[in-house]
């Protein structure tokens, strides 16, 4: 055994399985209550603990508490009978029972459901495996519509005033890259996207390229790790809608290149040379790597960024590139022995945001993928590519540090994707 | 979420930390709860802009309330009759917003809130925004919020965009590591020159990235900047310049040998430039030994120089022999 080996089982005897469980289980049960103003995006915290047990193969953690999530989402659904006016799905109960007493002649002065909440709401629906019947699709298609700038980008919440005509976009929310995920994960969820306009959604996310390759917040700013993201998963959301072919992970010996068609489509416009958009976004992604990754250059390692870029380059089929033993370590190093989860550096609190995208970035890695069970997890794109047969060696599915893969398009494992692929084909006309 | 020093305190501590966030709880709920149901019922009096403020100064990305805050004001401003008045009130968000800002700077809502503020002013001090960015940048030069907030106050403002660059450029001769300070300057050239960056202009870039890169070889910020730069000069045909560039890149790493960040910029910069590549006589030396009479043309030296930059930069071997399929 070489020393390499032996970190790794090294590594596989310290992952704290069990601890982890505790604390995404711990954090469940306390709810609600114990998340002092966070309360407003409670959603939000219920879907980084939902999936991180999904990732962590608890599955009797989640069979334990689905019933009661599933109902407390739906409670969440806008269901206020003003005529005309979008859904969505409200951070927290505290939201919704007032609404609920609104007075319906006041016009629609509300406390609007959020882009981001309504994302988190269906992500947990689809972990906990529910089919969605209860949700208010086409609603939600005219609630994105109603968040849609006219540069293209996504406010967060639903806008003020909707019926005065002077309302102007900057009396509304901010709006940013973080929002046209949002939008484009909804829309390819609910598998209606008529609440986004593709190509000016498409031409924000170009303006927001930046000269390093990645992708900002907005035209003009610095690029960053998690933008980036949203950035590239948006774009291949939309790929995937516009080829009208089922989500997959894109493969070597796979037929899917669709995101790379846009790019190629994109470097022809901006006249590229010296290897194209897709080069110089690859590179700049693995510049990001020091041990762990970090969001921007000269900036510290963060544990959440292993997903946010690690995704990115498995969107972009360059996940070679990445140095697993060196991310591995780093994520090791940000883990709470004591309370479990992961923390955003080493020696501090973990949380639970933190926690499942540090385990989200973990799973991308071979190592963490028993071969067989991915086949049938990814189940639409079976093509494997030909160095995971030369990989290193792979734990049994029953050894601890096993995760299951997340999808970097949708940030739900793999498991909730292929459930999410079924409903769609089950609408499908 | 932010990263917080474990102390693991006595049960006795926990017990009264414990009741105090339950106190502390309680009275945020009273409150959110009694202001949702005010604006369901539609009151806009600016009576309640005193419990937002007192929300939103503990917790900054509470959209909705700053939705509300923002509807009960557009109310307020609509029944001003004076300029005076709607500027008063708008200073006070400003105060209240800078407030905010000092307990959490790096609030998306808080930068909102203060940038729709000053489109609602009749006679916005542009310059004092300026001043609020120069402060909050002394804090933390990283901080993008700011960056795009001074961004949104020099177009509104129509603050002279050569001043900045000279701002831009006093921040880096500072400090060659503030890599925000380098970006600005790719947001501000194409403003300054919208047809084409000339010549002149890029031999001062170059001359200030070189100073970089020859001080601190190591330091990234220069390096990715230098790729803005050779893309303008790709665009507008600077083929002297380019050659000049490639030389002097060449130069120092011909000094820093074990520098993956020089060796890197100048295997990038040959492929960019194919004519470099091809030409079949041209001398390269590789680990300061001129191959006994053999010479090497850029395809083989590159060739060789991924497989150096891969025992350079470990961490990174996958990508830089991936360059290899771009020879």
């Amino acid at each position: 055994m070489d020393g390499r080996d032996w970190k790794r089982k090294r590594r596989a005897v310290d992952f704290q399985r069990k601890k982890h469980v505790k604390f995404f289980e711990r954090t469940l049960d306390g709810v609600p209550g114990s998340f002092g103003a966070q309360e407003t995006n409670l959603i939000t915290i219920v879907y980084f603990c939902v999936g991180g047990l999904d990732l962590l193969e608890a599955s009797d953690a989640l069979k334990k508490r689905k019933e009661q999530i599933i109902s407390f989402v739906y409670s969440l659904q806008d269901k206020s009978p003003l005529t005309g006016l979008a859904r969505g799905f409200f951070g927290n109960l505290s939201d919704t029972s007032l609404n609920e007493a609104s007075n319906v002649a006041a016009g629609g002065f509300r406390v609007g459901p959020s882009i981001a909440t309504t994302f988190a709401a269906l992500n947990v629906l689809l972990t906990l495996g529910d089919d969605l019947a209860g949700v208010d699709r086409s609603g939600i298609a005219q609630f994105l519509k109603s968040l849609q700038s006219p540069d293209g980008s996504f406010h967060v919440v639903f806008p003020l005033l909707s019926s005065n005509p002077s309302s102007q976009p900057d009396d509304h929310s901010e709006a940013d890259m973080r929002f046209v995920f949002c939008a484009c994960a909804i829309s390819f969820t609910i598998g209606d996207w008529s609440g986004v306009d593709i190509p000016r959604t498409l031409d924000f996310i170009w303006r927001s390229r930046t000269y390093e390759g990645g992708f900002a917040q907005c035209p003009g700013a610095e690029c960053h790790g998690g933008s980036t993201y949203c950035a590239v998963a948006s774009l291949k959301l939309i790929s995937s809608f516009l080829q009208q072919q089922p989500l997959a992970l894109p493969s070597k010996r796979g037929a899917n290149h669709i995101l790379l068609d846009l790019f190629e489509t994109q470097n022809q416009r901006e006249a590229c040379s010296g290897g194209g958009l897709r080069d110089a976004l690859i590179r700049w992604c693995v510049f990001r790597q020091g041990g762990g990754f970090a969001g921007r250059a000269n900036k510290p390692e963060d544990s959440c960024y292993s997903f946010w870029v690690g995704a990115t380059l498995k969107l972009l089929n360059a996940y070679e590139f990445v140095d697993e033993d060196c991310l591995e370590d780093f994520c090791m190093s940000t883990q709470d022995a004591v309370i479990g989860g992961f923390a955003k550096w080493p020696s501090t609190r973990s949380d639970p945001l933190h926690t499942y995208l540090c385990l989200g970035g973990l799973s991308l890695t071979a190592r963490h993928q028993p071969r067989s069970a991915l086949e049938e997890m990814l189940g639409f794109d079976s093509a494997l590519p030909t160095t995971e047969c030369d990989g290193p060696e792979k734990m049994s599915p029953s050894d601890p540090f096993v995760l299951k893969p997340v999808n970097p398009a949708v940030n739900i494992s793999t498991t909730a994707a292929t459930h999410l692929l079924a409903l769609l084909r089950h609408r499908a006309p | 979420m932010h990263g917080r020093l474990k102390v693991r305190s006595p049960e006795e501590q926990q017990e009264l930390v414990r009741k105090e966030k339950e106190k502390k709880l309680h009275s945020f709920q009273k409150a959110w709860g009694h202001l949702v149901d005010q604006r369901a019922k539609g009151n806009l009096s600016s009576e309640l802009l005193v419990p937002t403020e007192s929300l939103l100064t503990n917790v900054s990305d509470l959209y909705s309330l700053w939705n509300y805050r923002r509807e009960i004001l557009l109310n307020d401003l609509a029944s001003c009759d004076e300029d005076g008045k709607k500027d008063a009130i708008c200073h006070y968000e400003l105060c209240f917003t800078e407030s905010c800002l000092l307990r959490d700077p790096k609030s998306y809502s808080t930068w909102h809130h203060r940038r729709w503020t000053l489109l609602q002013m009749v006679h916005p001090d542009w310059q004092k925004e300026l001043g609020l960015c120069d402060q909050a940048l002394r804090m933390d030069e990283r901080n993008f919020h700011c960056w795009g907030y001074r961004r949104f106050v020099v177009e509104k403002g129509s603050v002279p965009l050569d001043s900045e660059l000279a701002f831009s450029t006093k921040l880096i001769k500072e400090n060659f590591s503030n890599y925000s300070s380098w970006h600005y300057r790719t947001t501000l050239l194409p403003l300054l020159f919208p047809q084409a960056i000339p010549e002149a202009q890029i031999q001062e870039e170059l001359k200030l990235v070189l100073n970089a890169v020859f001080t601190d070889p190591n330091d990234q910020s220069a390096w990715f900047y230098s790729q803005f730069l050779v893309d303008q000069i790709r665009k507008a045909d600077y083929t002297e310049v380019m050659r000049k560039l490639v030389e002097n890149v060449k130069e120092l790493w011909e000094e820093e040998p074990e520098n993956a960040w020089v060796l890197h910029a100048y295997v990038k910069l040959l492929l960019t430039n194919r004519d470099l590549l091809d030409t079949v006589g041209k001398e390269f030396i590789m680990d300061g030994i001129k191959m006994d009479g053999i010479k090497m043309d850029g395809k083989e030296f590159v060739s060789i120089a991924v497989g150096k930059l891969s025992a350079q930069d470990p961490l990174r071997s996958g990508y830089y022999h991936s360059l290899k399929s771009q020879i």
